[in-house]
């Protein structure tokens, strides 16, 4: 047993008891597999995109809504009935305003309900699977994904450890058309153990949850997902500035620089894919089919071949 | 269906896979050629691609784990393997080869069942149908088996039974979901006819049982039923009870899933959910058991390797040399067979019975290492 002096419940400063934490952390060689945690706000745009492969692949999904004002729960409910699997399905509503990335987040106690610590401790609190699974509202699971999740399922029922993998933010300029970028962004740890080891402490721009040093970590492949960014939307609210640093931020740096290069219409960064989906399809859903081809430089499948857009 | 067929026979070794791949070859599935030769503790080949065993094997070095293993933690381990992006293309590369020659392809290997994610995440990619048949033989048998061909291993018994027990539990649960397929190897010496019919029913490739005349005469002269030199008794062998029953609990849920596969309405899939987490308890609870050993051992090494680092002069070079050029498998393999010859020689046989499985699986595990 993994013992951190974590406490099994977490009070906030607000005393709001109704919003305690009370983790259900799984000691046991439970066989029970992932839980999906998806903190959203205003998501509905990409939730049909991305909540059928995450309901096919785990063996449960929260989804903790943060005051859309766009429907994005009834979405989530709508999506999952659709895909036959509103039986796995938890919607789960955090009403209070949480203070976003960089400076605004570094002025918030990690014990208060508005502090990003606290509202993922809360959000995972929600586990009672062996395994917890980070993921975001605009994180596409590719088929090889769906795959690669369920079998983790069973290979690390008897392994205490993390898993990490890369996404990489495609641009979506229309219903046909996207920009994939290849440049590789960092591994960082999405899945973990329900245990007292994994939980989540204040870092000075956003919360941080890190597995120790002995733990095993298993990378996936890089083709298990995508993030989605439309070019319409503002794929920045959640910061509270846009003066990244240039060492820890660096990956925010670019896509903020490729997000409005793109949409502005100037010159973007080098090592970008564009991908132009057949007629009748929207590109999320060609993206999804041919992920790992087009990361290859492969042709997909189908019409619509990429077009490198820069070196 | 496409005309593509990827046919993984996975299965403890010395569980009648030689024996299904080749029938399966006869009835029209090519095995990619250069083959692992006979000989004699399987006179009738074995069907397995060089290539495969070959690339198997330095995988599960990599990973280091045995092809035997009883650690559960085991597949996580092969799983962070199958997962790199090099390891994929490669073994892409060489299905695609076989797949541009022949449509229907086995590939068959007894470390096979550590990758079948791999094999079928790749299969799939090359748009072939997958179909897993697991081979199934009682685990004394395979033990005895395994006791008599493998007789250079340096296993005991209960690891054996163990090993089998991890492989087959977690093997179920990686065709789950699948087409899929269980075949005891009693059944294809009594009769083969009848499971591979079904089989072919079952993943709707008429080509089995349509192959021609001569090629069904070239199958049925491969099955031998003097083949099956090992019985189904637990006597004499040096197992815990709780290990001995889970195992025949293991067995019977399997059986139960031939005539079916998966679609029982869940209750077998249930019931070996329970007893691969009771199998990950038994085994983590034996790790904590003979935690004074494995730390008494670390601190042997570490006094060992301090010794070897001190020598000077002719003498102890010499010695260097000779340890450098020993394989570490052989030196950690001497020192497994000297302890347990000396426990054996030592403690009666009715008093070994009576020492814990959790201390006799360290220490055999720990004398590998």
């Amino acid at each position: 047993m993994v013992k951190t002096g974590v406490p099994a419940r977490l009070e906030n400063r607000e005393g709001l008891g109704e919003y305690g934490v009370r983790w259900g952390w799984v000691e046991d060689c439970s066989a029970s597999g992932f839980t999906a945690v998806l903190r959203v706000k205003d998501e509905a745009r990409s939730l049909p995109w991305v909540l059928p492969g995450v309901l096919r692949s785990v063996e449960r999904v929260v989804v903790v809504d943060n005051g859309s004002t766009d429907g994005t729960p009834e979405v989530a409910e709508r999506v999952a009935e659709g895909a036959g699997l509103g039986e796995r399905l938890e919607v789960l509503s955090y009403p209070f305003a949480v203070s976003r990335c960089g400076p605004e987040h570094l002025g918030t106690p990690p014990d208060s309900v508005h502090s990003l610590t606290y509202f993922y401790n809360w959000s995972f609190s929600h586990v009672r699977t062996r395994y917890a699974l980070k993921w975001d509202g605009d994180m596409v699971l590719t088929p090889q994904g769906e795959r690669v999740l369920r079998d983790l399922a069973w290979q690390l029922q008897a392994s205490d450890g993390a898993i990490t993998l890369r996404r990489d933010p495609v641009y979506v300029e229309s219903a046909r058309v996207a920009y994939v970028d290849t440049v590789p962004g960092k591994a960082e740890p999405w899945g973990w153990r329900n245990s007292p080891a994994y939980t989540f402490t204040k870092a000075f721009d956003w919360e941080l949850m890190l597995p120790r040093p002995e733990d095993p970590v298993t990378r996936l492949p890089d083709s298990v997902c995508f993030e989605l960014k439309w070019l319409e939307a503002d794929e920045f609210a959640h910061w509270s500035h846009a003066d990244f640093k240039a060492v820890t931020n660096d990956r925010k740096r670019r896509d903020w620089k490729l997000f409005h290069a793109l949409r502005d219409g100037s010159s973007p960064p080098d090592n970008l894919i564009r991908v132009e989906s057949p007629e009748g399809m929207h590109v999320v859903e060609h993206l999804r089919d041919n992920y790992a081809s087009i990361r290859h430089g492969l042709a997909p499948s189908k019409a619509g071949a990429p077009v490198s857009r820069g070196g | 269906m496409g005309s593509r067929h990827l046919l993984l026979v996975a299965g403890s070794g010395r569980s009648g896979t030689s024996l299904f791949a080749g029938i399966v070859n006869k009835l029209g599935f090519h095995v990619p050629e250069p083959q692992v030769a006979v000989d004699e503790s399987n006179p009738r080949g074995f069907s397995e691609p060089r290539w495969v065993v070959n690339t198997h094997t330095a995988l599960l070095q990599q990973a280091n784990v045995h092809a035997s293993d009883a650690r559960p933690s085991a597949w996580a381990d092969t799983a962070k393997i199958s997962f790199d992006e090099k390891v994929i293309a490669e073994v892409h590369g060489w299905l695609q080869d076989q797949f541009s020659r022949h449509d229907q392809v086995v590939i068959k290997d007894p470390r096979l069942l550590w990758f079948l994610p791999l094999w079928r995440q790749v299969g799939e990619d090359l748009g072939a149908g997958i179909h897993m048949v697991t081979m199934l033989r009682h685990p004394a048998e395979v033990v005895r088996s395994k006791m008599n061909w493998y007789s250079n291993m340096p296993l005991v018994d209960a690891n054996r039974v163990a090993g089998w027990a991890n492989t087959m539990l977690f093997t179920e649960r990686a065709t789950r979901d699948h087409r899929r397929a269980f075949v005891r190897f009693e059944d294809l010496l009594e009769d083969w006819t009848q499971p591979i019919a079904r089989i072919s029913a079952q993943f709707e490739i008429p080509t089995l049982v349509d192959a021609p005349a001569r090629n069904q005469a070239w199958a049925a002269n491969l099955v031998d039923p003097t083949l099956r030199r090992s019985k189904a008794s637990w006597e004499d062998l040096d197992v815990p009870k709780e290990l001995l029953r889970l195992s025949e609990r293991v067995w019977e849920d399997l059986l139960s899933l031939i005539e079916t596969g998966a679609d029982d309405g869940g209750a077998a899939l249930a019931r070996l959910d329970g007893h691969r987490e009771e199998y990950v308890s038994f085994y983590n609870h034996a790790e904590h058991v003979v935690q004074s050993t494995v730390l008494a051992a670390a601190r042997q090494k570490s006094v060992g390797q301090k010794s070897a680092r001190a020598p000077t002069g002719s003498q102890a070079k010499s010695a260097g040399q000779k340890s450098a050029r020993a394989p570490a498998g052989s030196q950690a393999s001497s020192l497994a067979d000297i302890l347990l010859g000396q426990v054996r020689q030592r403690v009666p046989a009715g008093m070994r019975g009576l020492i814990p499985l959790r201390v006799k699986l360290a220490l055999v595990n720990l004398f590998k290492k």
